[in-house]
């Protein structure tokens, strides 16, 4: 039996509309409400980064000990999902929206990067720790993945199967060009990233596999 | 070299950044502020042979731990350099005389790296710097062995801390002992001091006070031409003191310091003799002589 797991995106209301999206899976489902959201409280220390979720997956990973398990990284947190499926974690990656991008040079990444710096800065509620149980507004100064030879890289050592899916609302210029430096990977495009229809391709694609 | 030490004359707390940074300081609040960052998994107490002769000069010195390290606020990973180099910047302006009034910082090694950082975020907040032996890895220093083997070594060692305690040392003599082993340069009486306030005892022995979270990250792309990137944002006058002989930890030097030096607005670069990673240590009376010559050139010395 294949578990799940699904690592929704930064500021999405959390893992519960994915836990009901794929009701259907035939194994256990995992997903957790990433920190800062859903009245999950912040990282220690207040501040986000890339690599929070892979952290949280693998606290669960050690708790839950699936035999096989697929992967879902959705947005921001399709790169956690890679780096996990890159480190053995995974039988199965897809990635909703979550290839990265837009792609940008070092000097624009370094210039995104501060310019998020300062608006964090900037912002009083970002700076405070939020109240218990709100959501919190830092969760989502985060930056995103950027880096265009760093996403080839992963995309050529990527050990397991692939599933890309492309919504409207990914920000990655060009899948249909990354999608050619994985191994193993079948591109999906939706026109909305419907919870429901994501779940359904996904299941396809590993019922298929 | 240096192996004396005096006490801080005051040691307080910063609320900055949703974290806490335990500052030791010295001389008059009142005068103008200098920031003292120390190295990775070092911490504040390691400024006690110098900062004081700082504070000599007319400067009020606050020399912290980083988030962390030492007493200040702990990490959920390691991948913290955005949120310590927003704590810089917070820091400098709440330490500012004025809201106008920018500051000076040192800061060595990791620390260099991080005023660096601090300075390309916030330029209007820094007017000088003064790097020791933090320019960040060399070139070769970024080269990998795969982006799978990567990953796997990275979530294994996330497993590995997540899943186990600290082992404790069974003295602080021991911890010295093995940090001298690392740091060949360094003096005994500095790897006690450094031991003695960077350790705390807990069941079965002692434990450095570093976050073991610090060792741990995950591959995101980081690269040389990020680091370089900023300086072109850093108004801040900017002295470099790089070490001249080989060294555990030892950053970038010789050709490679120059060239990347000469991207900051107003830097300048100088290699202290005989002198390995810990530049302030081994050499306090040079390193400080270049930074009041530094001083004295831009006018910031009070």
């Amino acid at each position: 039996m294949t578990d799940l797991l699904v690592l929704h995106d930064v500021g999405a209301p959390g893992g519960g509309e994915w836990a009901a999206a794929f009701s259907e899976w035939p194994g256990r489902v995992l997903t957790p409400d990433l920190p800062g959201h859903n009245g999950t409280p912040p990282p220690v220390g207040g501040h986000y980064e890339s690599g929070d979720a892979v952290y949280v997956a693998l606290d669960l990973l050690r708790a839950e000990a699936p035999v096989e398990l697929v992967i879902v990284g959705v947005g921001h947190n399709g790169a956690a999902a890679q780096i996990l499926a890159l480190g053995g974690r995974a039988a199965g990656l897809a990635l909703v929206d979550g290839l990265g991008g837009p792609w940008l040079e070092a000097i624009e990444i370094d210039t995104r990067r501060r310019e998020t710096y300062r608006r964090i800065l900037a912002t009083p509620a970002a700076m405070s720790e939020p109240p218990p149980g709100a959501d919190d507004p830092r969760a989502t100064m985060v930056v995103g993945a950027a880096n265009w030879e760093f996403a080839i890289r992963q995309a050529e050592a990527m050990p397991v199967p692939v599933l890309l899916v492309e919504t409207s609302s990914s920000p990655t210029p060009d899948a249909g060009e990354l999608v050619d430096h994985f191994a193993h990977a079948t591109l999906e495009r939706l026109d909305a990233r419907d919870p429901g229809r994501v779940a359904h391709i996904v299941q396809s694609w590993w019922a298929d596999r | 070299m240096g192996d004396e030490f005096a006490t801080p004359d005051r040691a307080i707390f910063f609320e900055v950044n949703r974290t806490q940074l335990r500052a030791w300081c010295w001389g008059d609040p009142a005068a103008p502020p200098v920031v003292l960052v120390h190295g990775a998994y070092d911490h504040g107490r390691t400024w006690d042979g110098f900062a004081p002769r700082l504070a000599e000069l007319g400067f009020h010195v606050v020399a912290i731990d980083v988030r962390g390290h030492g007493d200040s606020g702990r990490l959920w990973t390691g991948m913290a350099w955005g949120a310590c180099t927003i704590d810089l910047c917070e820091l400098a302006r709440a330490l500012a005389p004025t809201s106008k009034t920018p500051i000076g910082m040192i800061g060595h090694s990791m620390g260099g790296g991080q005023i660096l950082s601090a300075a390309a975020t916030t330029p209007e907040r820094f007017a000088w710097l003064v790097n020791l032996d933090g320019l960040g890895p060399p070139a070769d220093g970024f080269v990998d062995d795969g982006i799978v083997q990567m990953a796997t070594r990275s979530l294994d060692e996330i497993d590995k801390f997540r899943s186990s305690a600290m082992r404790p040392w069974v003295s602080r003599d021991q911890l010295a002992e093995r940090r001298g082993a690392i740091n060949i340069r360094l003096p005994r009486p500095f790897l006690e001091h450094l031991v003695e306030f960077g350790t705390r005892e807990i069941e079965g022995g002692f434990v450095w006070k570093w976050d073991p979270a610090f060792r741990t990250g995950v591959p995101d792309g980081f690269s040389l031409e990020l680091i370089l990137a900023q300086y072109r944002h850093i108004t801040a006058s900017t002295l470099v003191l790089v070490s001249s002989e080989e060294d555990a930890w030892t950053e970038v030097h010789d050709d490679e310091a120059e060239r990347r030096v000469a991207m900051l607005m107003d830097g300048r670069l100088i290699s202290v003799p005989d002198a390995g990673h810990y530049v302030h240590v081994e050499q306090p009376d040079f390193v400080l002589d270049c930074i009041v010559g530094f001083l004295d050139e831009i006018g910031a010395r009070p």
